[in-house]
């Protein structure tokens, strides 16, 4: 009996111990890159305050691009930011057991990139300092928003999205918060002891959080599809040429998750290599995400050809301004480097079972994104500069505020995932060690 | 009174379990802890939950509140816009869905903490659980200790006054 | 949920609620911009310099459109002012969030600057691209304060602006007749451009009066709307010979 007791006992004890190891101490790389990207953070909210006081025209926005980086960014973050719903929603509602050491670490790119995404419609605005008069409450001007708006729609499904990601990344959490404040000392062990909300492992609170996250992956999926598909609303419901599409809600939701593998793969190749988790994100996880990857790519190919097929058949003159542009025009180096960024990289280097391995598939991560920026930068800026009166068409060029801007969110989503990282264990210690014993 | 006992793995806790509903004893006497999800077959310890009702409930409080609220603001200081009707059910139909799946969330997050009952007080918890053991709870009455303790340690528990102690 | 009609009809009261239009002769257009000039000076527009007229950001709330047909030495040039159209299905009233525009009782697509956030969705859906979005807090050099008009707001920076078929002249108008204890008469209202056509190709007035100018030149064989298979329906025509 007791010699059966102790393999198993050391196991848990080595995965514990590896799994919270990450929580301690800080490598000098680690506080370099921590250093930076507080730099850079930095210089984008001094690049901000800039814009705040002096006026929104020191962006590179004008008439007719009204909108460029700052909306082409929020797509973009909020595309991310399906990477955990993917993960999390669909594996957990599919049993798959591989996504467990995953789950986490998708959820806070999910939480993190809807924090950075839901700043953009804020940092977009003429008069950022009244925001707030989108959100509905008692005034005495006795108006109410305009719901009508597909910008109302956008807060209010982004606001749904965030609260619920927010909670699906943390109930998990609080079983190993628990586990966490038993094994830690200071300050560690009372805000551990404080979020994990009094756990005591009954099998109450088991069940119950079982069935809670049961009840939220669907509801989460849900809103991740709806969130998305509001996002594409913006655009859609426009009637300015190649926007007013009917095939956008579905497009931009397999973009989105798209992306957000994409930004997925390259969180856990980071988390791999430099936390040492080895053991944990082993090569068959990098691999079915691989093929997921793989499996997005042909979709969002599909759907671009289609787009573009029924455009250009369709011939209509307004919209051939934009197409061509696309296509043949000015922005056509940054569409052919999208469909090589999208589809053939990735379809070589991960379609071909010899070349799919994990160095293979953090390329085709940054190559994807960097894709997909591309893609949403076509959307919003192509059509913008080609109006249906040729007479108002223009071009847009981004300002040092915008790249600034643009700069300093990537630098601040590196930075909220490393202190992520330092202070909460990024593979569910309970979920992995449940999974172990089978 | 209460009884605590140690398990020492998911089949003795199994067995445990059995052997106290044979005993007499039902699912709200008894309590396990662990540091890890004890799943046990239908039949066993099934626990009914309400947690689908909360999350509906929530849903459908939500969902009618926004509703009506963006009816009763919207006709309230009617503003035409673009020669569309004030009230729509396609205009306001997404924010309706979102502000359902909101409450639903809500309804769930709610159901979650009250069917866990995650913040009563009790000391009856173990202090340090072991990441190998099974910690098992029974209310029983005075009388019938004795015996309940028996059934308990012929199941392979180790019976103990104080968790958290090294044996 | 029952789907509340929109009107732009007027209600059946005592007064008689004006439906504002214009209608501009494009073979009387000589594109000399007088119109534009008179825009700026009548509606305190800001000041633009070179560099950002190049970028795209000089305000004119009425524009020449100057098109070229024809090689050398057989070009035409086709001059077509471009000003709000006040359209009774404006795209550009429903996205916006904060209900910074909307159509007033008159039919005018009214902007409310102090309401305006800056989303600018609703310049992004004007298929004319006749809205304009104060970049910064506008700026005068001396002397030039002193020529702005009482009658209109200055804008601040962030705040969204377009023609307003200078609504403050149809107030004015409408308070003079009110004092004067008469019916406004077709003419009495003139917004700047109007007044300030050399060319006399603008006419401005009540649509829903069949008597009036406005009325008689859309009803004309050469009328037509921009952009009319969008469906915004605008209320300014333009007459031109067809081709």
């Amino acid at each position: 009996m007791t010699t059966l007791a102790q393999p198993i006992e050391r196991a848990h004890d080595v995965i514990r111990e590896d799994l919270l190891r990450p929580l301690r101490g800080a490598s000098p790389l680690y506080l370099a890159v921590v250093g930076i990207c507080v730099l850079i953070v930095a210089w984008a909210g001094y690049a901000w305050y800039h814009q705040l006081v002096t006026g929104i025209g020191v962006a590179g926005i004008r008439r007719p691009v009204y909108w460029g980086f700052y909306i082409v960014n929020f797509v973009f973050w909020i595309g991310i930011s399906h990477a955990g719903t993917l993960i999390s929603a669909i594996l957990r509602l599919t049993d798959a057991g591989w996504r467990k050491p995953v789950t986490r670490a998708a959820e806070a790119i999910t939480v993190f990139a809807l924090m950075i995404g839901g700043l953009f419609p804020i940092i977009h605005l003429g008069r950022a300092w009244l925001f707030y008069w989108l959100i509905p409450y008692p005034n005495e001007r006795l108006l109410w928003p305009n719901f009508r708006s597909p910008l109302l729609w956008d807060m209010t499904a982004i606001f749904g999205y965030v609260t619920g990601s927010v909670l699906y990344l943390y109930l998990p959490l609080i079983p190993d918060l628990a586990q966490a404040s038993a094994h830690t000392q200071g300050w560690r062990r009372k805000l551990y002891r404080l979020l994990s909300l009094n756990w005591k492992g009954s099998d109450r609170e088991w069940h119950a959080l079982e069935l809670a996250m049961k009840s939220m992956a669907v509801v989460i999926l849900a809103v991740a599809v709806s969130v998305h598909s509001v996002v594409a609303f913006d655009f859609s419901m426009s009637i300015a040429p190649m926007w007013h599409s009917t095939i956008f809600a579905p497009y931009f939701v397999a973009g989105a998750i798209f992306s957000g593998i994409a930004a997925l793969v390259l969180a856990m190749a980071a988390i791999r290599r430099f936390l040492h988790l080895e053991n944990y994100l082993r090569p068959m996880h990098f691999d079915n995400l691989s093929k997921l990857l793989l499996l997005m790519s042909l979709v969002w190919l599909y759907f671009t050809a289609a787009e573009h097929l029924t455009t250009w058949y369709g011939n209509e003159p307004l919209e051939n301004a934009v197409l061509n542009n696309r296509v043949k025009g000015a922005h056509a180096p940054f569409f052919w480097t999208m469909i090589v960024c999208n589809f053939v990289v990735p379809f070589i280097l991960l379609g071909i079972r010899r070349l799919r391995t994990i160095r293979t598939a953090v390329i085709c991560g940054v190559t994807v994104l960097i894709g997909m920026w591309l893609e949403r930068f076509l959307i919003v800026v192509g059509t913008l500069s080609y109006p249906a009166l040729a007479a108002a068409w223009g071009d847009y060029a981004p300002s040092w505020v915008e790249l600034s801007i643009t700069a300093g969110t990537f630098a601040a989503m590196v930075l909220l995932y490393l202190l992520f990282v330092k202070l909460f264990p990024i593979i569910a210690i309970w979920e992995y060690e449940h999974e172990a014993e089978g | 009174m209460k009884l605590k006992a140690e398990l020492r793995d998911h089949a003795a806790a199994e067995s445990a379990v059995r052997a106290l509903k044979g005993a007499g004893l039902g699912p709200q006497d008894i309590e396990l802890f662990s540091s890890r999800p004890v799943e046990f077959k239908r039949g066993v310890l099934d626990r009914p939950s309400r947690m689908s009702l909360f999350a509906v409930a929530g849903a459908c409080l939500n969902g009618s509140l926004a509703t009506a609220f963006m009816y009763y603001t919207q006709l309230d200081y009617p503003l035409i816009t673009g020669g569309m009707p004030l009230t729509s059910g396609w205009a306001t139909g997404v924010v309706t869905f979102e502000l359902t799946m909101a409450g639903a969330v809500a309804g769930t997050v709610i159901g979650m903490l009250r069917e866990g009952r995650f913040f009563r007080q009790t000391k009856e918890a173990p202090a340090e659980m072991r990441e190998d053991t099974i910690y098992l709870l029974v209310t029983c009455p005075e009388s019938s200790a004795a015996k309940t303790a028996d059934v308990v340690r012929q199941s392979g528990a180790r019976v103990v006054k104080n968790w958290g102690e090294s044996a | 949920m029952p789907e509340t009609a929109t009107t732009n009809e007027h209600q059946a009261g005592a007064e008689h609620t004006p439906r504002w239009g214009m209608a501009i002769d494009l073979d009387r257009c000589t594109g000399c911009e007088a119109c534009v000039i008179a825009c700026h000076a009548e509606n305190n527009i800001p000041l633009s310099d070179e560099a950002s007229s190049a970028m795209g950001r000089a305000n004119h709330w009425i524009r020449i459109d100057r098109y070229y047909e024809g090689e050398f030495p057989n070009i035409k040039v086709k001059y077509r002012p471009v000003l709000c159209q006040q359209c009774d299905d404006a795209p550009c009233e429903p996205v916006c969030p904060v209900y910074a525009t909307y159509q007033n009782a008159e039919g005018l697509n009214v902007q409310v600057y102090n309401r305006c956030v800056g989303t600018r969705y609703c310049a992004n859906n004007c298929p004319y691209t006749v809205r304009f979005f104060n970049w910064f807090d506008p700026v005068w050099p001396e002397p030039l304060e002193l020529q702005l008009n009482p009658d209109v707001s200055i804008r601040p920076g962030g705040v969204m602006e377009k023609c307003t078929f200078c609504i403050q002249k149809i107030q004015r108008g409408k308070l003079d007749a009110k004092e004067e204890g008469r019916p406004l008469a077709d003419g009495d209202v003139q917004p700047a451009c109007v007044q300030s056509c050399p060319a006399e190709a603008m006419v401005f007035g009540d649509l829903s009066d069949h008597e009036s100018k406005v009325s008689q030149w859309a009803e004309n064989g050469r009328a037509g709307r921009l952009l009319e298979e969008l469906g915004a329906r605008p209320r300014v025509f333009y007459l031109e010979r067809a081709k």
